[in-house]
């Protein structure tokens, strides 16, 4: 299955000599493909770190353990992939000397199963996950809004604003996890601009890369994607 | 109600919590005496033992220490020394508790003052205004004083600001700077005195009055409409909506239709204005503006939130959509409203209940299922092929012809009151009704109403009694919750107006009440509503559990869940929001229904 994936630093980070706090991560086997996006939160001394930690350890879970869970219920499901989550953050946190919450972020992730077409998504904070087929775009994963600030990884209790959500990929001929330092300059008010979706609809990655470069993206700007007409065939 | 530092989301979802775990057992005094007295009666020692269970289970859920193995003595000593409330103690303890949690509901102000806030430009510096002040300049300033959907007002409001400054024809942002709240004193009719005219000249009067307060209304509509916004009042026809709609374009509300678009629950106005404010904002019974002006105001409203079925609120979402500017959505709009119901005028109707009533034109608008990739965007069509399409789909038309019985006149109703019908809620409310009347229940005797605490007594001896017991509430917001209780109650059923009577008691108590409740006697589609619907459910649901053995519905928890996954469906299929602990009407339902399960 194809993947293709983009990350930059926005002008905040760049103005501050700081880093790209986002971090994409993939992988695939026979049967599964997983792609993850995790955003580290910007206040947080070690935001990079643990994005970094969050997209591996959800990747590593889903491709090792995808199998099992597929057959979890929706509850189960959240508690596992959030303390799994959260456990490896402890243990750099414990490595580094630091409170996990140092190492906070949003993490989304997408495992599908090749053989299938059941597809999941495990959704926390305010990432956006997209898809495109028969020349339309829909939002599979709502960033999530709130007054009380963004749910993250390190949240008391986050496994219950989790957002696990199923889906047959064979639907669709993409899908995407968009960080919201990226989704913010696709769209105007909620709707995605004409542009962008012209742009996804045709799978033209490198020009929504551009554009996004254009626009001067306040905040780090990535995206990862996922060929899903490929599914079925034998991986080069 | 007071002003808080916890969020609105947080109160509201606390309540339920609270309340839950205070109530949740319910028994009093008499419930252990009864069970103390099995015990002494019992017999052989299987028949103890089993008494004995019924006893433990009791201490368990009131959450009283015992030992096992012990004699009856020492059980009766636990009970007395365990401080059980009486079940006057429980009522006054539910009254309490829902007061207090009460206090926690935020008020319609309360709602459009956070809707207000997060949707405000910040830069504009109105934030010290009044609320009313703040929506009326944000019309002022975004929407054009609302000119262009003929809403009439400006010059009352340049009127204000020029005497103010002293100078004729101010600029916008001049009358912007020296608005303050004593422009809606305009609102304010005075009281005519006709004292001392003869019957000639006071009719004369009455008359000149009459054309000047329909007057002085035309004149201040702008004012009015920032005015019934900023304090939660629901005027009839429609107008409510239409001023809703015209809120949701100056201050750039989003619409989430499924359709690579995503859901904001910030901006979204189906959730913030026709869920939250409209349909679930029922605490109007006790403002001011309502007190003995019913017919000026809806009795409640439909629940129904965004009408699917109404092509004039199908515009409106497309513009509130699109990219326009605030004015020139609401020009645009209006426009387009006034063209299809020109050119659609005594064309005939379309029968929207054969093309699939609303299920079917809601889901023109809205894809439930954002993994289904088929549906057509409407709100992508160009302004020319969706006005075409909205004359194909759609009912416009807005003349009614007498028909010789009923409604002997032709009647041009306005374009929101174009396919109120309620069908599917009217269906549903008829199968609950007929379910009813299969449990042997007659419809004039579901009028008990609130079961938690005596309205007629209350309405008798005030709240004072009540006040006396419990000297640390504020009486005078005690006064404001029991106004809403009585409200209420009017409306579930109704409150007695308690006299002497010559007759005994048992001649009293040979019959039940005979009283129609409105809510069961809806004869129309166009007159249903969600909470019409829940309050017919209530009945239906207490009928059908009353005969349950006590001790089944311990608590309120169950009693909600029950109560939820009972008539979500009916809701869901009425086109109604589900139950939620949001609203204090279902609260207040649910939590009565608790009350006539345990207490009787």
């Amino acid at each position: 299955m194809r993947i293709q994936a983009m990350s930059h630093m926005g002008q905040y980070h760049t103005d501050a000599n700081g880093t790209n706090e986002d971090v994409v991560c993939s992988g695939q086997n026979n049967r599964l493909c997983v792609i993850s996006l995790a955003d580290g939160v910007s206040t947080c001394r070690e935001a990079k770190a643990g994005a970094d930690i969050a997209s591996k350890a959800i990747t590593h879970l889903f491709l090792t353990k995808g199998n099992l869970i597929m057959n979890l219920d929706n509850g189960r499901l959240a508690d596992l992939v959030f303390s799994h989550v959260l456990h490896e953050l402890k243990k750099q946190a414990a490595r580094m000397g630091l409170a996990v919450e140092d190492l906070s972020c949003t993490v989304t992730s997408i495992l599908i199963d090749k053989k299938s077409g059941k597809m999941l998504c495990y959704h926390l904070g305010d990432s956006m996950i997209l898809a495109v087929g028969n020349g339309k775009c829909r939002v599979l994963g709502m960033p999530s809004f709130s007054t009380d600030g963004c749910i993250v990884t390190t949240t008391e209790n986050g496994q219950r604003k989790a957002c696990v959500s199923w889906f047959d990929a064979r639907a669709f001929e993409s899908v995407a996890i968009v960080s919201d330092g990226a989704w913010q300059n696709m769209f105007s008010k909620n709707r995605l601009r004409q542009d962008v979706t012209t742009m996804l609809i045709h799978g033209d990655y490198g020009t929504l890369e551009e554009y996004l470069a254009s626009k001067k993206c306040a905040d780090d700007y990535s995206f990862i994607s996922a060929d899903t007409r490929e599914m079925g065939r034998r991986c080069a | 109600m007071t002003e808080t530092n916890v969020s609105i989301t947080r109160r509201l979802a606390a309540v339920v919590d609270d309340l839950q775990s205070e109530f949740r057992v319910l028994c009093d005094e008499k419930d252990f005496e009864n069970k103390l007295n099995a015990l002494k009666k019992a017999g052989t020692k299987s028949d103890r033992a089993s008494k004995l269970r019924k006893l433990f289970d009791l201490f368990d859920k009131c959450g009283i220490e015992y030992e096992r193995g012990k004699d009856n003595t020492y059980y009766e000593r636990l009970v007395r020394d365990s401080n059980i409330p009486t079940f006057s103690d429980i009522g006054d303890r539910m009254l309490l508790s829902l007061f207090k949690k009460y206090d926690a509901y935020p008020s319609p102000e309360e709602y459009m003052k956070r809707i207000v806030d997060r949707l405000s430009n910040a830069e504009d510096g109105w934030q010290q205004d009044t609320l009313r002040l703040r929506i009326l300049k944000q019309f002022i300033k975004y929407g054009n004083y609302l000119a262009d959907a003929k809403i009439e007002g400006k010059s009352t409001v340049r009127a204000f600001a020029e005497k103010k400054l002293g100078k004729k024809s101010p600029s916008d942002e001049e009358v912007l700077s020296c608005l303050s709240d004593d422009l809606f004193n305009a609102l304010t009719i005075e009281k005519p005195n006709y004292s001392g005219l003869s019957k000639e000249e006071a009719k004369k009067a009455k008359q000149r009055d009459k054309e000047r307060r329909k007057e002085t209304r035309r004149k201040t509509e702008l004012l009015k409409i920032a005015d019934d916004l900023a304090s939660g009042k629901f005027r009839s026809e429609g107008a409510t909506k239409k001023y809703l709609y015209l809120f949701a374009m100056v201050f750039d509300m989003t619409y989430y239709s499924g359709n690579g678009d995503f859901f904001n629950p910030l901006t979204d106005v189906e959730t913030n204005l026709f869920r939250d404010y409209y349909a679930n904002n029922l605490i109007r019974f006790i403002t001011d503006a309502y007190t003995g002006r019913r017919s000026e105001f809806e009795n409640d409203p439909s629940g129904q939130g965004i009408n699917y079925k109404n092509f004039a609120e199908m515009i409106y979402l497309y513009f509130i959509s699109g990219e326009h500017s605030p004015q020139d959505k609401i020009r645009l709009s209006s426009e387009m409203i006034t063209r299809v119901k020109e050119n659609q005028f005594q064309q005939g109707r379309i029968d929207t209940t054969r093309n699939g009533g609303t299920q079917y034109y809601r889901g023109l608008f809205k894809v439930d299922d954002p993994g289904k990739l088929y549906s057509e965007d409407i709100l992508s069509k160009s302004e020319e092929e969706f006005e075409r399409f909205i004359c194909d789909t759609y009912d416009c038309e807005t003349y009614i012809p007498g028909d010789g019985e009923m409604r002997k006149k032709d009647t041009i109703v306005g374009p929101l009151q174009v396919e109120t019908e309620q069908n599917s809620a009217y269906q549903e409310y008829r199968k609950v009704l007929e379910d009813l009347r299969d449990l042997g229940v007659r419809l004039e005797n579901c009028n008990y109403g609130l079961r938690f605490t005596d309205v007629a007594a209350f309405k008798k001896n005030g709240q004072d009694t009540f006040c006396r017991r419990h000297p640390k509430i504020d009486p005078n917001k005690f006064a404001s919750f029991v106004d809403l209780l009585q409200a209420f109650n009017d409306f579930m059923g109704y409150t007695p107006t308690e006299k002497e009577s010559d007759q005994s008691e048992a001649q009293e108590w040979t019959e039940l009440a005979t009283f129609k409740t409105k809510a069961l006697f809806i004869e129309s589609p166009k007159a249903i509503t969600r909470t019409s619907l829940l309050v017919t459910y209530y009945y239906y649901y207490n009928a059908l559990n009353e005969d349950v053995e006590k001790g089944t519905w311990m608590n309120l928890e169950e009693v909600y869940n029950d109560f939820k996954e009972c008539i979500d469906p009916i809701l869901a299929a009425a086109n109604y929001q589900p139950i939620s602990g949001r609203n204090i009407i279902d609260l207040l339902v649910i939590f009565s229904s608790y009350a006539y399960l345990n207490v009787g």
